[in-house]
C-alpha cells in the first residue's frame, strides 16, 4: 500500500503543478490513475498513470503520459529476487506454474519468471509516451507518438504515425496507421541481449449510420522478426518435471520460438445511443474481433460495454469481454531436447478468458475549482474480475481523477 | 479465402453506407456524447490493452485509433 500512496501522491502533485495556465480549452486535461492487479497466488501489480493533454493552438495539441508498474510478489507468498537466486519450489508444480503465469502479467517481460520454481521477483516497468496531433486545414488529421518503456530485462521504443481523413461531410472517417517496435530482450536465461523488430500497419473506417449509431471496422497487420521469446522461462525436456526445472541444465532449457511471426486482426464494432424510454441517456458498444497468425493461433473476442447516466453527475459503466484462442503449433505437454521449438509460455497455450467489470464516475459539471486555473473534472473508480481457464484469475481495482484547466 | 471474403463484405457494407448516410452536424448531439467515443478514456484503455497483451497470445486491432463520429 505504501507504493500505491507514493504513486498517487506523486501523480496528484504532478497533475496540479504541470497544469500550468495557458490556452484554456475544454481539451486541456491531466489525469492520474492508480491500479491494482491482484492475482491468485499472492502476486500483485501496482500501477500508476499520469497523463497530460494540452492544446497548443486551435489545430495542435500535445500529449504526455508516464506509466509505472511495480510487480510485487512478496505480499504473503514466496520470496525471491530479480536475479533469481535460490528458488523455493515448495509450492509444488501447479502452484509454481500458476505463480509464474501470474507474475508475467502487466510487465511484458518480468525478470525472474521460470516455467516452474516457486519463487518470482519484484520488478519495475517505466513507460513514457510523447505525442502530438494536428489538423491540416480541417481536412487531414495527423498524430505522431513515441513510446518508450524499460524494465530490468526488456526495452522497447515505438514510434507511431496515424493519418485521418474525413469524407462525406464528416460522416466517414478513414484512419491509416503505422508503428515500429524496436525492442531489446535480455532475459535472465539469455547469454546476450537480442533484438526484436515489429512492424504494425492498420487501417480503419468509422461510419456514422444515424444520429444514434456509429459503426467501425478495422484491420491490422503485424510483422515481427528477431528474438520472439522473452528469455525468462525454462522448459523441462526429456522427462524432467517442471517443479525441478529452476536452473538452466541439459534437461532444463531456454524457450525456443520461431524467429518470425505474422499476425492479422480484423475488428468490427457498433456504438448505439439510447434516447428516451427505460434506457434513456445510455449507450452500448459491441465489438467483435477475429485474429490469426502463422504460429496457428486463432482467437475470437467479443466485447460489450454499457454506459448509463444515472443522473447529471453519476455515470455507470458495465462491461464484459470474452476471449478464446487456440494454441501455437509447437505447444506440447512435454518436449524432447531434439524438438526445434519449445515453449512454457502460457500466452501460447489454448485458453479462454472472461473479464467482468463495473465502473462508476462522478462528473463535476460545473468544474469544482481547486486553484485559479485547475478544476476537478471527473473522479472514477472501477472493479473488474479477470479469469482464465488455465488457472489464473485477477481482481483489478482502479481509481482515477481527471483535472481540467 | 473465406476470411478475405468476410472482410471485403464488411468493408463493402460500410462503403455502401458511406454513400447513403448523411447525418448533418446539428443532428450529432448524441454522437458527440463522450460515452459514444471509441477512445473515451484512452489511458484506461491503454492499461487494459497492455494487461491483456501480456496475458493472451494475440495483439493488435483492439480498436481503430482515433476513430470518432466526425463531430469535431
Amino acid at each position: 500500500m505504501a507504493a500505491i500512496k507514493r504513486i498517487v501522491a506523486a501523480g496528484a502533485f504532478a497533475a496540479i503543478t504541470l497544469s500550468a495556465p495557458g490556452n484554456a480549452s475544454a481539451e486541456d486535461y491531466s489525469k492520474v490513475e492508480g491500479y491494482i492487479h491482484s492475482f491468485n497466488n499472492n502476486v500483485s501489480v501496482y500501477s500508476g498513470v499520469f497523463a497530460l493533454n494540452k492544446d497548443v493552438d486551435l489545430d495542435t495539441s500535445v500529449y504526455f503520459k508516464y506509466n509505472i508498474d511495480l510487480i510485487n510478489p512478496d505480499t504473503g507468498g514466496d520470496e525471491g529476487d530479480v536475479e533469481g537466486g535460490d528458488d523455493d519450489d515448495e509450492g509444488g508444480e501447479d502452484d509454481a506454474l500458476n505463480k509464474s503465469r501470474a507474475v508475467s502479467a502487466v510487465s511484458g517481460a518480468s525478470s525472474a519468471v521460470s516455467s516452474a520454481g516457486g519463487s518470482s521477483a519484484t520488478d519495475t516497468r517505466h513507460a513514457l509516451t510523447l505525442g502530438a496531433s494536428r489538423n491540416f486545414n480541417n481536412i487531414i488529421g495527423a498524430e505522431a507518438y513515441l513510446d518508450y518503456s524499460a524494465e530490468s530485462d526488456y526495452r522497447s521504443l515505438t514510434p507511431t504515425v496515424t493519418l485521418k481523413k474525413d469524407f462525406f461531410e464528416k460522416n466517414t472517417t478513414l484512419t491509416l496507421g503505422y508503428s515500429r517496435n524496436m525492442d531489446t530482450v535480455s532475459g535472465r536465461f539469455m547469454d546476450n541481449a537480442e533484438d526484436k523488430t515489429v512492424d504494425n500497419f492498420f487501417v480503419g473506417v468509422t461510419q456514422v449510420l444515424s444520429p444514434f449509431t456509429i459503426a467501425q471496422i478495422g484491420y491490422s497487420r503485424n510483422q515481427s522478426s528477431g528474438f520472439q521469446s522473452e528469455g525468462i522461462r525454462l522448459v523441462p525436456v526429456d522427462g524432467v518435471t517442471a517443479d525441478t526445472c529452476t536452473d538452466e541444465t541439459a534437461t532444463c532449457v531456454e524457450e525456443v520460438f520461431p524467429e518470425t511471426r505474422s499476425r492479422n486482426a480484423y475488428l468490427a464494432g457498433v456504438n448505439h445511443y439510447f434516447s428516451g424510454g427505460l434506457l434513456d441517456r445510455s449507450s452500448i458498444k459491441l465489438t467483435a474481433r477475429y485474429y490469426n497468425d502463422d504460429w496457428d493461433i486463432t482467437s475470437y473476442t467479443g466485447d460489450v460495454e454499457y454506459y448509463k447516466y444515472l443522473s447529471e453527475e453519476w455515470l455507470l459503466r458495465l462491461n464484459y469481454r470474452y476471449y478464446t484462442q487456440t494454441a501455437a503449433f509447437f505447444v506440447k505437454d512435454s518436449y524432447s531436447s531434439v524438438d526445434e521449438f519449445k515453449s512454457s509460455s502460457p500466452q501460447l497455450e489454448a485458453l479462454d478468458s472472461n473479464l467482468y467489470g463495473a465502473k462508476l464516475a462522478y462528473l463535476f459539471k460545473e468544474g469544482e475549482k481547486i486553484s485559479d486555473t485547475v478544476s476537478l473534472g471527473t473522479i472514477e473508480g472501477k472493479y473488474e474480475y479477470y479469469t482464465e481457464t488455465i488457472g489464473v484469475n485477477a481482481h483489478i481495482i482502479m481509481a482515477a481523477i481527471r483535472l481540467i484547466f | 479465402m473465406r476470411k478475405i471474403v468476410y472482410a471485403a463484405l464488411l468493408f463493402g457494407a460500410l462503403a455502401g453506407a458511406a454513400g447513403c448516410v448523411n447525418v448533418k452536424p446539428w443532428e450529432r448531439e448524441y454522437l458527440a456524447d463522450p460515452i459514444m467515443q471509441s477512445d473515451y478514456n484512452k489511458e484506461e484503455k491503454s492499461v487494459r490493452e497492455h494487461f491483456l497483451g501480456t496475458r493472451e497470445g494475440s495483439v493488435g486491432s483492439f480498436g481503430v485509433s482515433g476513430g470518432g463520429c466526425g463531430c469535431n
